[in-house]
């Protein structure tokens, strides 16, 4: 005898997801999804962008790392709270571990939460957190294929930064072809070019998550 | 990887369904009938590697696994456990 049942497996994430944006809705906080694969960049990203915003909005970082807190005894030089999630060799964060950290931190008295995603170029897509934005940080030396070859992630990011430019004049790779790849797999994609660790080159993006934080605050 | 999560989920969604609906209960599941969309988050040879290690000893043990892909007409995207089958009453 067939039973038919017809449940979405991940909604036993994505509810929860859905429970995390409603709880950052509430009290107006904008919050980042940044996700790459290892060594792409996220955590630099971050550092320079803590310089940007810290002193004009009231920031915090919920970092995810395999087993260390590498990743956030780099934010230490900033006051505002850091929630560390490890996740003992788990390969992506999900809205539960996200869960816990609202209930940790004062939503209240924040404007912005940058979530660093553990580094992994698949895993991460499947859960949704509740983000208002997925940022896709993609290293140049990643090479001209990986869009297509890892769809899902590129799907589903809002925003992918091509990183490391200052090096692509040393290497053999087309950064045209790799942005038309993005644009095939993800028409509605925004994509910006920068180095991440040069802060002159992060204009647009500062720019980019201004106009994102004050649209949600306008909502 | 995510599919070691995935596993649990569908684990805890397999005994939620069993408790609420009487025609399941005291009776062995012989097959568990998954439905997926392009492009796939989950991946099932990786799904069955993780979700037959966890039903090791449990009243799931020796369930078969059946994968299909919604057709492109149907609206549903993403990993669906689309039904349960049991062994009929004697």
């Amino acid at each position: 005898m067939k039973i038919k049942v017809l449940k979405n497996v991940m909604l036993k994430n994505n509810a929860l997801g859905a429970d995390n944006r409603w709880e950052f809705k509430k009290n107006s906080v904008f919050v980042l999804n940044m996700t790459s694969s290892p060594g792409a960049g996220k955590t630099t990203l971050i550092k320079n962008s803590l310089a940007e915003f810290t002193d004009k909005y009231k920031m915090a970082i919920i970092e995810g790392d395999l087993y260390t807190s590498r990743d956030a005894e780099q934010f230490t030089d900033f006051d505002i709270p850091i929630y560390q999630i490890n996740t003992e060799g788990g390969c992506h964060l999900d809205a539960k571990m996200i869960h816990a950290a609202i209930d940790d931190l004062d939503l209240n008295d924040l404007d912005f939460i940058l979530i660093e995603n553990v580094g992994n170029l698949v895993c991460p897509a499947a859960f949704d957190l509740g983000a208002d934005r997925m940022v896709l940080v993609y290293s140049i030396t990643e090479g001209e294929d990986k869009p297509k070859k890892y769809a899902t992630m590129f799907e589903k990011a809002d925003i992918v930064v091509i990183n490391k430019m200052d090096i692509a004049p040393h290497l053999n790779i087309d950064v045209d072809k790799v942005e038309s790849e993005i644009k095939e797999v993800n028409p509605g994609c925004k994509v910006l070019r920068l180095s991440a660790d040069k802060p002159e080159t992060l204009k647009e993006w500062y720019e980019w998550v201004r106009k994102e934080i004050e649209s949600k605050s306008k909502e | 990887m995510h599919e070691s999560k995935v596993a649990e989920y569908v684990y805890e969604i397999v005994e939620e369904t069993v408790k609420e609906d009487p025609d399941l209960q005291n009776r062995k599941i012989t097959q568990l009938i998954f439905k997926l969309s392009k492009p796939y988050t989950v991946y099932p040879d990786s799904f069955c590697f993780y979700f037959e290690e966890l039903i090791k000893g449990t009243f799931l043990e020796g369930t078969n696994l059946e994968f299909e892909e919604f057709e492109e007409d149907e609206s549903e995207k993403g990993f669906f456990l689309a039904s349960i089958e049991v062994e009929d009453p004697e």
